[in-house]
């Protein structure tokens, strides 16, 4: 065995004289790309596998009261391609052991009053990049985003950041609203949060 | 006589051919996957590190939106995987160095331009030809701030790049705010 192919190192006979032992020639060879096969199909299971992963709370009104900031508890897992990196941790969006990496996050939040919204009323979404220390979470960063609507009982609110998670890190979204109506009751009608890879640290 | 495999056209030996031409078929064979599994290898490698940049101003700094140039002046690299950015030629911009469709995109958080009554908005510029702004209302709770993003076609190579500003609409007091945090990012999402 005597030849070398030049970009992985498959070997080959390379003069009839070694073709007396073609079948063991062959052998080899066939174990080496098996090996870089395996290599590779792996790897674009990760690829593929931490892509993206796509969160929502259910359809139904969740009431949040007057005035105040409130968590929104995802609670349906709309695409998760994660079963590497990302995942779901039960509030928002979770990174898993080997989920180091930069990610872009959206959040869309659609809020309604069921009273009257007087002018000057506001809605805040925030995403909190929390990560794991001590046995619980500090907060790394936030981001805002904010609808400001005299008079209308629909808000929509929408947010994006480019976030460097590692494992363990958290990112949960949070509703603030205030200068609601005294009357008026605000409910959380549609929230979506995503995060996409968009290269891995490893 | 050789045949070829029915989908990767591979080199295969059929049961005429003689053993006298097994070692010249085994190479060619070993060259021709060889050549496609380094291809794979490099397009794995490629996707795992797509060109990617992330610039920040980390540093709170005093923003004038009538200043000329206007674009927002990052202080922080935060990754750069393909040479996108370098602050002490352009702290502005991020070249979009390669052709595809990229995203590019920005956050930015203010104390606003002195008025509840005022939008400030953010917009991202491609090479004059492509943006997009997002906008938020300055409000009583102190801050504004608005993020945003794209996707932009990039036709040629080393000519376009990205740049990012922050302005006000309508009921603002001054042109001055205070930039607490930014970021702008721009990766390559697949070939054109």
């Amino acid at each position: 065995m005597t030849g070398y192919t030049p970009n992985r190192g498959y070997p080959f006979p390379s003069s009839e004289r070694e073709t007396g032992n073609g079948a063991a020639a062959t052998e080899v060879f066939a174990r080496a790309v098996a090996a870089d096969l395996d290599v590779i199909d792996a790897g674009w299971a990760t690829e593929l596998q931490h892509s993206t992963i796509v969160l929502t709370i259910a359809s139904d009104l969740t009431p949040l009261g007057s005035g105040g900031l409130y968590g929104v508890s995802m609670d349906t897992v709309v695409k998760l391609t994660a079963g590497v990196g990302l995942k779901f941790s039960g509030a928002g969006i979770g990174v898993a052991t080997d989920g180091d990496g930069w990610y872009h996050i959206t959040g869309q939040c659609h809020s309604k009053a069921n009273g009257t919204i007087t002018a000057g009323a506001q809605h805040r979404v925030q995403l909190e990049h929390l990560g794991a220390e001590y046995g619980g979470f500090v907060t790394k960063r936030m981001y805002y985003s904010e609808s400001f609507q005299a008079g209308s009982l629909d808000m929509y609110t929408t947010i994006e950041a480019v976030v460097h998670l590692v494992a363990g890190d958290e990112v949960r979204m949070r509703f603030f609203h205030t200068n609601t109506g005294s009357d008026a009751r605000v409910v959380v009608a549609g929230t979506r949060l995503t995060g996409t890879l968009i290269v891995s640290d490893s | 006589m050789t045949d070829l495999t029915a989908t990767q056209r591979l080199l295969r030996t059929t049961p005429t051919d003689t053993p006298r031409q097994m070692s010249t078929y085994l190479q060619t064979l070993a060259e021709q996957v060889d050549r496609r599994m380094a291809t794979q290898a490099y397009n794995q490698r490629r996707s795992k590190r797509r060109p990617f940049a992330m610039l920040e101003v980390g540093t709170e700094v005093a923003y004038d939106a009538s200043a000329f140039p206007d674009e927002v002046s990052f202080d922080t690299i935060s990754e750069d995987t393909a040479g996108l950015a370098d602050l002490s030629l352009d702290p502005h911009v991020i070249n979009l160095a390669v052709t595809g469709w990229w995203c590019v995109g920005g956050y930015a958080h203010t104390t606003g331009f002195g008025s509840a009554a005022s939008d400030t908005q953010v917009t991202i510029n491609v090479s004059g030809g492509l943006f997009v702004a997002g906008s938020v209302r300055d409000g009583a709770i102190g801050l504004a701030a608005v993020g945003a993003s794209f996707l932009a076609r990039v036709p040629t190579p080393g000519t376009y790049q990205a740049k990012m500003n922050i302005s006000w609409n309508g009921g603002s007091t001054t042109s001055v705010t205070t930039l607490r945090y930014a970021q702008m990012w721009a990766w390559k999402v697949r070939d054109l």
